[in-house]
């Protein structure tokens, strides 16, 4: 190794150091700056990739220094591993050359400062956006406290009038409306200020033990009633939830304010769905999602047929005041406050939309007791065919990225498409070769269920796998059959295998 | 026709709108409101136009500073109040901005009832 660099670097312009253990290596790395390392998987004392880790940084999604990682032949996880906790790339250790040592070490270097400046540009660009934040705040709080303030010096301007009117002349029905006034804008400056600090995480939860299905039909008897009579509203509660730890009156708040926003966003009417379930958000999730930690949640969607979200402003709807609704319909704190419930709940929040169709919020809030995660490796069903051709139709592009590296990394191979229409062509290009078409249902234009309809048509017993953001119920209540395979976003890549297993097993079957 | 003066009030917040009427119809005038300014001006088109108007500059539909400008080419005479909580934008402060479009005096909130009647006189007496 040592002899393939020196080869390399004949002038002697590149410094080298070498380690024999990973203690060693890490003492190194954290005592002077590298242009890179070359990093073996097997170390005398630990792997290469726990080493990798313990120098990850996800923040940046890079190691502290550029890194090569070695690996013996068909090592392929251990690559992929590697690539997801930082390394730039990877060399097997059967092809190391002076050549390919120096081209890796080029790429690495160049593909870190990159990566690492975009960092860095992002975080700029956040903390931007953070001061945009702050300003909003306080130009809105002041807007609604100076309207509140008015109402309260202009009452008591009135009822300064009226004491000093002369004896039999006071009204005191003047008198106790311009109190009640009073009383109420200032409940409602109360009312702003609670829901501020909560956002800002100045107030503290008061948490209890508690079912969040229960929660969801108490606030479901009053929403009935206040939402109007065009608004459905339907429960799709699983069975057997665990409680959880909440604070059972901010909930009611967070389910309220996601309500109303629903409502906002059906003035003709629609369908309000409340769904709960238990899901495992897994280390490929946790790592499109730095605030998330993988582990077990109560998941608690709320769906709407409304407007949807325009795509320009989706990324906004959780800031302070951010409000697309006219003043005095909306201050845009309303998901301000569920994001604020959620964060300090330990939980997380996601929302899908389609414009034009709805928008689905999902709360996801840890399961009591702060399950263990020691580890235990997922038990991955053998794949029914190795090697099996699997055809990814997904618009977007980090979903997936997701989906592929998962399916490979179990065995499958696979293919990938952007949008219906080039995987209708990849199908009618490679036939037969295709064992199994895994779609995602809404992909603007010609959408999953016609591609498998026409892919079908081609193929008739081609299993195909629909995926969507939208909840199962929705999904099948509107776009497939009931024998049709579906696994709901985010999916877990256990789930994924138990699905694409049972999916292409019923081709087996079919066959014979 | 009574000889007295009338005040049209335009606030989308329904309690300072009621509020500012209330305060006003103590002061001794008439008084007449709207939500919004495409409210106010389809309501002066159907009616004499009143002494005074006193407007918020942050509104949906039609915000204050258009319709200041608006009513202010329509309705030369008429004295117009710009109210405002603070807040600026790209073009600058909205108090500023409102005096530009036409407004003859212009209030920041949280409003000073004394002050709101002070000027509402002077308005009155300039006539
Ligand atoms: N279910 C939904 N469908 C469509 N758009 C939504 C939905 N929920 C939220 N939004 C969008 O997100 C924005 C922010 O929502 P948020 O609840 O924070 O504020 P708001 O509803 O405007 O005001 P507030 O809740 O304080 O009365 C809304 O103005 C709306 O544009
Ligand atoms: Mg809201």
């Amino acid at each position: 190794m040592r002899r393939h660099l020196a080869k390399a670097f004949p002038d002697g312009d590149v410094n080298i150091r070498t380690a024999g253990t990973g203690v060693e290596g890490l003492q190194l790395i954290n005592s002077r700056s590298f242009g890179c390392v070359f990093l073996d998987y097997l170390l005398p004392d630990m792997n290469g990739l726990d080493l990798l880790r313990s120098i990850y940084d996800a923040k940046t999604d890079l190691a502290s220094v550029p890194v090569v990682m070695l690996t013996g032949k068909g090592s392929e996880s251990v690559m992929l591993e590697a690539l997801r906790w930082g390394a730039q790339d990877y060399i097997v250790k059967d092809n190391i050359s002076f050549h390919s040592l120096k081209i890796a070490l080029t790429k690495a270097k160049e593909v870190f400062e990159l990566k690492r400046n975009r960092a860095m540009a992002e975080e700029k660009l956040q903390q931007a956006q953070k001061m945009e934040a702050v300003g909003q705040l306080t130009s809105g709080v002041a807007h609604d406290f100076n309207n509140l303030l008015s109402v309260v010096l202009g009452n008591v301007y009135l009822m300064q009038e009226q004491i000093t009117a002369p004896p039999g002349k006071m009204d005191t029905n003047a008198l106790a409306e311009e109190l009640t006034a009073i009383e109420t804008v200032a409940r409602n400056g109360a009312e702003l200020v609670r829901r501020l600090m909560l956002f800002s995480r100045q107030r503290q939860l008061a948490s209890q033990t508690a079912n969040v299905n229960d929660c969801i039909r108490d606030a479901a008897t009053l929403l009935k009633a206040s939402l109007g009579a065009t608004i459905e509203v339907a429960m799709i509660l699983a069975e057997g939830l665990p409680s959880i730890s909440l604070d059972v009156s901010e909930f009611a708040n967070v389910l309220i304010n996601m309500s109303v926003n629903a409502r906002d966003a059906m003035p003709g009417g629609g369908k309000l769905t409340f769904e709960t379930g238990s899901i495992v958000l897994d280390e490929f999730y946790a790592a499109q999602h730095p605030e998330v930690k993988a582990g077990e949640y109560v998941m608690v969607a709320v769906s709407d047929t409304g407007t949807g979200i325009d795509r320009e402003v989706a990324h906004r709807i959780f800031e302070p005041f951010f409000t697309t609704k006219p003043p005095g319909k909306g201050t845009g704190l309303g998901l301000a406050m569920v994001y604020g419930f959620v964060r300090q709940s330990g939980g997380h929040v996601d929302v899908y939309s389609e414009p034009g169709h709805g928008t689905v919020f999902r709360l996801y809030l840890p399961k009591a007791g702060e399950p263990d995660r020691t580890e235990a490796a997922p038990v991955l069903p053998e794949p029914v065919q190795p090697g099996s051709i699997i055809l990814v139709a997904e618009n977007d592009d980090e979903v997936r990225g997701t989906a592929v590296t998962m399916l490979e990394k179990l065995g499958y191979r696979t293919l990938q498409a952007k949008d219906g229409k080039v995987a209708l062509d990849l199908v009618k290009r490679e036939q037969a070769a295709i064992d199994l078409i895994f779609t995602d249902i809404c992909m603007g234009g010609f959408d999953g269920v016609e591609l498998v309809r026409e892919a079908r048509a081609l193929l008739p017993a081609l299993p195909a796998v629909f995926t969507s953001g939208y909840t199962e119920h929705t999904v099948r209540a509107n776009k497939i059959a009931p024998d049709d395979d579906f696994i709901g976003k985010p999916y877990h890549q256990e789930a994924l295998a138990r699905k694409i297993h049972v999916a292409l097993g019923k081709r087996k079957r079919e066959n014979v | 026709m009574s000889d007295r003066k009338t005040v049209f009030i335009v606030d989308d917040d329904d309690f300072v709108r009621t509020m500012i009427s209330k305060l006003v119809a103590s002061f001794g005038y008439d008084t007449k409101g709207a939500r919004d300014g495409m409210q106010a001006i389809e309501m002066l088109s159907a009616s004499s136009p009143p002494d005074v108007l006193i407007t918020d500059i942050v509104m949906p539909r039609k915000g204050g500073l258009e319709t200041v400008s608006e009513l202010r080419a329509k309705y030369p005479a008429l004295k117009i109040i710009a109210v405002s909580g603070g807040g600026r934008s790209e073009q600058g402060d909205y108090l500023e901005l409102a005096r530009k479009s036409g407004a003859d005096e212009i209030i920041s909130k949280p409003i000073d009832p004394s002050q709101l009647k002070e000027v509402l006189k002077q308005l009155m007496g300039k006539q």
